[in-house]
């Protein structure tokens, strides 16, 4: 019994096995033996050719599979395969193609259908890519085949071939430059260039099928298939929150969404170009987290500096190299907790890197202060150690040797031998330049303290004024060099308030020599320009105000290739920060023949280091005033006078108009609206009156002066509406106020009657 | 038969249907107490027409008003300056919500010390007290509409207080605003609760409070039955005509000559609100809230290891069921005996309001 069971399992098996290989005989012969390809080979060579070799369909499907018709038929009767329901000659248009691929591929067809290619099919639009529009036909590779259209590196440049398309895209109201931003993208770097098989190309977030067009919660979905981390943490936050009720969408705000860039400490803060400034002022939380994410890269920077210099000076520091990797591992954990938006947060991993920081640093960090150049000098000269600690080079962890060579790992006087570099100090004050400019013209070398820093200086101070001078007599102790305005041991960075470069601190740093009689004299050079600038504008805005936008010396004078500027270069230096003036100026009438009398072009009216606000009054051709010298009393000078006069008075006259309105308490918002733009037409016609064109600015104000009748007409609407509506109130008043009387006669009428009943 | 004519078959075919003859039965013998507390029967009827002012011109404020962050201010200003007319309805409905609280309080307190609220008319009473919480309900939904900096930050302060009650607070305040913060969500809300949930509720319990009026007569100060009278038709009619027309021509009055945002708005909080901005110095609520504002200060942090705002909101609810429980717990009212302590109770809330408005007008912290 058994045994024939056993028997009886043995034979069924090998039936089903026998099935199988039949129906897999089968279906290799049925390729080789179907009419289409039978005839197709002699009509369509290339396109069987491509089929079978490398099609992905070859393996399952025959051309019937797709196409219908009858595999079966006698491959000499044409009729018999083609004419047969369901047959579908090529060309297939996108929407056939939809049909036909999607009765296999359901899914991939109905997903197709949802998304923005779908619909625009359905809605009749052309251009639209169906099935083979990315995939190709004959053949249709597979995805990761070599020459597949569809395999991810290679996706960006199919889409490109539509969305990259200008003409294309402008038809349907697109972008056509969304693949050149993917291109350039962090993203797209990283996936054609790095060859990182992670990286998303155009399907890595927009789907493939459904194409999904943004939507602002998918936003969310995309880039948290990914940056896992920094979606849950940013889920979290309260901008999630605020973001969410304005319907903006989340990741992109900050990171944008094609053009993505490598994210950064950059972005954060509330100056522009940061993100944050977008939304937050001055003062706002993101300047903290600038800050603190600042001090953990400055930090991890320093910490690098201080290895690379102690390597320099001969030691093993590449256990402390290793340990800084996970300093900088923790500078990244730090960036993406800033996608909480919690202060705390973010502090306790900037600390946490920091700690690490000074755990690989360990004693190597103390090798400045171990330096023996400090520990002797200290003793010397104890002020010049005091100032150094304040300087920007100990700051940069440059210390004495950094200027001075030797090698401060010595503890005796051979630290200060040739042989260990030492170079000492300059001789002489023309070699000053020189000894800086090792470092300062090395730009490599600077940018890896400041990438923006400039590092031209030593050259244009080659041609200024000081150093062609000195380059004449090196040894001239009264010629300004480098030491002479940054200091020597106490430099200063020239964005410190305590540098003697810093804006406000400048004139008075050039003073020192160029407010000295004596040594002026000595050079045939203007004394107390101080004194004038003092008084100045410019010197009021900066010296008084402190406002550091405003010009000292370097500004116009420049400052390592400090010149005098000459008459015919004064314009160039003021049409740097008054550059519409300046401009209209140079179309001027005036501009040639001053040129020609050898006038100064700004600083004739304008004076140049006493250069005082300007009046409408300097517009003046009464006897003795500089227009004078040219026009007669009532000329062009005294027009423009009258007009700007005039304007200003006619704007003080309708700002009575509509306070006076106000006080009745009406609203008259739109007038003093117009009354701002009255005032901003009249500066910018003392703006437009450097081109000294009479027509022009009789046309502005003429503009001017319909803006200022427009207030006016609004300050009289609001009275006429305010004595309209107390009129309409009296005569209201006076019609209830009959109808109580009406009332009360009435009551007193019925109280008599109440009375006598 | 007697022949009736066209007016008289229509009166009856009505009459046959709704029992107008029923009802002018009832009227001619409605009467008002006459007497020293003559003058405090007006404050209902002037209650009554504040809010019947309110609700016309809140439908026209409606078929302006847009209840949407980025468009309630514009709204507002167009209504103001574009849309004719428009500032006397926004002003007169700004005016009267403002004269129907005064009014509902001095209707309150005056029924209370005269103690109308005694048996029959306990209900009345409770509908009357719930009357002046939606009409301080409606005061507060409506603040934050014109949605300016003033509303904006109000509403802020205002719902933090919510907060402060027990068990439920954070989930009150989170529904009052819809998020976290006072955003748009919150005045698509506040909208309308002040136009829909409130009115509904206004309806029910003004329909209730009248018709337990009706049924149920004026009452009389206690001693005073069998007092002098009034008729109501057309003796009292005429002088409640009086006061409505007077009442009517004083909202013009201050429509016009105050206009409500530039006397009670200091110019820099009129403009749009902004979320981002810092709640600016000088909040204060509307003068109805002022002194639980105010009391709110005066609690501290902590009492007996409670949170001092949740008992600050504790004694508040305790304080709206004395008020609501009145006529419940004045046992001596029943027995038609005037009794100290009641009155006593009355104008110590009396006073404890005014000081505390007061002390909340003077405070410098603001």
């Amino acid at each position: 019994m058994m045994q024939r069971s056993v028997r009886g399992s043995s034979v069924a098996m090998g039936t089903v096995f026998s099935v199988l290989f039949g129906i897999l005989m089968l279906s290799q012969i049925s390729v080789a033996e179907d009419a289409c390809v039978t005839c197709h080979t002699e009509m369509t060579p290339e396109i069987v050719e491509a089929f079978l070799d490398q099609d992905a369909h070859a393996k399952q499907e025959s051309c019937s599979g797709c196409h219908g018709g009858n595999p079966n038929a006698d491959p000499e009767d044409m009729d018999a395969a083609h004419e047969v329901d369901g047959f579908t000659p090529p060309p297939w248009s996108a929407t056939l193609s939809i049909e036909q691929c999607g009765k296999c591929h359901t899914r991939e067809a109905a997903n197709y259908r949802s998304g923005p290619h779908g619909s625009a099919l359905s809605a009749g639009k052309s251009d639209v890519p169906g099935c083979v529009g990315c995939h190709t036909e004959h053949p249709l590779h597979p995805i990761f085949g070599a020459d597949s259209p569809i395999r991810p590196d290679r996706v960006p440049q199919t889409c490109g071939k539509c969305h990259a398309d200008p003409a294309m895209m402008s038809r349907h109201d697109l972008p056509a430059d969304v693949v050149r931003e993917y291109r350039n993208s962090v993203h797209g770097e990283a996936l054609l260039d790095r060859h990182n098989p992670l990286a998303p190309s155009c399907t890595g977030c927009h789907d493939n099928h459904g194409t999904h067009d943004e939507h602002v919660s998918n936003f969310d979905e995309a880039c948290s298939r990914c940056h896992i981390f920094e979606a849950t943490a940013f889920a979290t936050s309260k901008h999630q929150r605020i973001w969410e009720l304005t319907e903006a969408p989340v990741c992109i705000t900050c990171h944008g969404n094609h053009a993505i860039d490598q994210a950064g400490v950059h972005m954060i803060g509330t100056r522009e170009p940061a993100v944050c400034s977008k939304c937050h002022n001055a003062g706002d939380p993101p300047d903290e987290v600038y800050q603190l994410l600042n001090s953990l890269e400055e930090e991890f920077a320093r910490g690098q500096a201080v290895l690379v210099q102690a390597q320099d000076a001969g030691r093993n520091v590449n256990h402390e190299f290793t340990a800084m990797k996970a300093v900088h591992d923790q500078l990244l954990v730090a960036r993406k907790a800033v996608h909480f938006f919690d202060i705390e947060k973010i502090k306790v991993e900037v600390d946490k890197g920091l700690a690490l920081s000074k755990e690989a640093l360990g004693s190597v960090d103390t090798l400045l202060t171990e330096s023996s150049c400090v520990t002797c000098h200290a003793e010397l000269d104890e002020d010049m150690a005091h100032a150094f600690a304040d300087d920007v080079h100990a700051s940069s962890e440059i210390s004495c040797h950094g200027c001075h060579g030797g090698n401060p790992l010595i503890q005796d006087e051979d630290a200060m031998s040739r042989r260990e570099g030492f170079v000492g100090v300059p001789s002489k004050p023309g070699d000053v330049g020189a000894f800086c400019s090792k470092c300062h013209s090395d730009a490599e070398y600077m940018h890896r303290f400041n990438p923006a820093i400039s590092t031209d200086q030593y050259a244009q101070f080659q041609i200024s004024g000081h150093g062609l001078t000195l380059a004449r007599n090196p040894n001239d102790k009264n010629v300004a060099n480098c030491v002479n305005c940054h200091g020597v041991h106490e430099i200063r960075a020239t964005n410190d308030p305590l540098s003697p470069v810093y804006p406000t601190n400048v004139p008075e740093t050039c003073n020192t020599c160029h407010g000295d009689p004596e040594m002026m004299n000595q050079y045939g050079i203007l004394i107390n320009p101080y004194e004038d600038y003092k008084e100045s504008v410019h010197g009021e805005a900066l010296l008084t105000n402190g406002d550091i936008s405003a010009p000292a010396c370097n500004d116009c004078h420049g400052n390592h290739g400090a010149l005098p500027p000459e008459v015919s270069t004064v314009s160039n230096v003021c049409g740097q920060c008054h550059a519409l003036n300046a401009s209209l100026f140079g179309e001027s009438i005036h501009r040639g023949i001053w040129e020609l009398r050898g006038m100064q072009q700004c600083g004739s009216c304008h004076g140049s280091h006493a250069i005082h606000h300007p009046t409408d009054e300097m517009l003046s051709a009464k006897e003795g005033s500089f227009c004078s010298i040219c026009h007669e009393e009532g000329g062009p000078p005294d027009q423009v006078f009258n007009m700007l006069d005039s304007l200003d008075h006619h704007i003080d006259l309708a700002e009575n108009k509509l306070r006076l309105a106000e006080s009745f308490l009406v609203s008259v918002d739109e007038g003093y609206f117009k009354l701002d733009k009255a005032r901003t037409e009249l500066t910018k016609m003392r703006v437009l009156l450097h081109n000294f064109d009479i027509d022009t600015l009789s046309a502005s104000s003429a503009k001017t002066m319909d803006i200022i009748h427009d207030v006016n007409h609004i300050g009289d609407e609001g009275i006429a509406n305010a004595k309209f509506r107390r009129n309409g109130f009296w005569l209201a008043f006076i019609i209830f106020a009959a109808f109580n009387i009406v009332i009360i006669l009435k009551i007193r009428e019925l109280n008599k009657r109440r009375e006598n009943e | 038969m007697k022949k009736l004519n066209f007016a008289g078959v229509l009166g009856k075919w009505f009459n046959d249907r709704v029992p107008v003859d029923g009802m002018v039965e009832h009227a001619k013998h409605k009467t008002v107490p006459e007497g020293k507390h003559f003058i405090w029967y007006f404050f209902g009827g002037s209650s009554l027409f504040f809010f019947m002012v309110q609700v016309v011109t809140g439908l026209f404020l409606l078929l302006y008003y847009k209840p949407t962050a980025a468009s309630a201010y514009e709204s507002v200003h167009f209504i103001e300056s574009e849309v004719a007319f428009g500032w006397l309805i926004r002003n007169v409905h700004a005016w009267s919500a403002n004269l129907m609280i005064l009014s509902l309080f001095f209707h309150m307190f005056s029924n209370w010390f005269v103690k109308g609220y005694r048996k029959p008319r306990e209900l009345t009473w409770v509908t009357g007290v719930i009357l002046l919480i939606l009409g301080m309900a409606f005061g507060f939904s409506g603040y934050l509409l014109p949605w300016n900096k003033l509303s904006f930050f109000a509403t802020k302060v205002g719902t933090e207080i919510a907060a402060a009650t027990p068990f439920i607070g954070d989930f009150l305040v989170r529904f009052l605003r819809g998020g976290e913060d006072v955003t748009g969500a919150t005045l698509t809300r506040l909208f309308a609760i002040h136009v829909t949930v409130l009115p509904l509720f206004a309806a029910v319990f003004v329909g209730m409070h009248l018709y337990f009026v009706q049924a149920q007569g004026i009452s009389h100060p206690i001693g005073d039955k069998g007092g002098k009278e009034m008729k109501f038709f057309p003796d009292f009619l005429y002088r409640e005509i009086a006061v409505w027309s007077s009442c009517l021509i004083l909202l013009a009055f201050l429509a016009v000559y105050f206009p409500f945002d530039s006397v009670f708005i200091p110019l820099e909080l009129q403009e749009k609100a902004s979320p981002f901005d810092p709640t600016p110095m000088g909040i204060k609520p509307e003068w109805y809230f002022m002194f639980m504002f105010q009391a709110l200060k005066y609690f501290p942090g902590s009492i007996l290891g409670m949170n001092g705002k949740v008992v600050a909101v504790m004694f508040f609810g305790v304080g709206a069921l004395v008020l609501i429980a009145l006529p419940f717990w004045d046992i001596w009212a029943h027995k038609e005996k005037k009794h100290w302590i009641p009155t006593a109770v009355g104008i110590g809330i009396i006073i404890f309001i005014i000081v505390l408005t007061a002390l909340g007008y003077l405070d410098p912290g603001h």
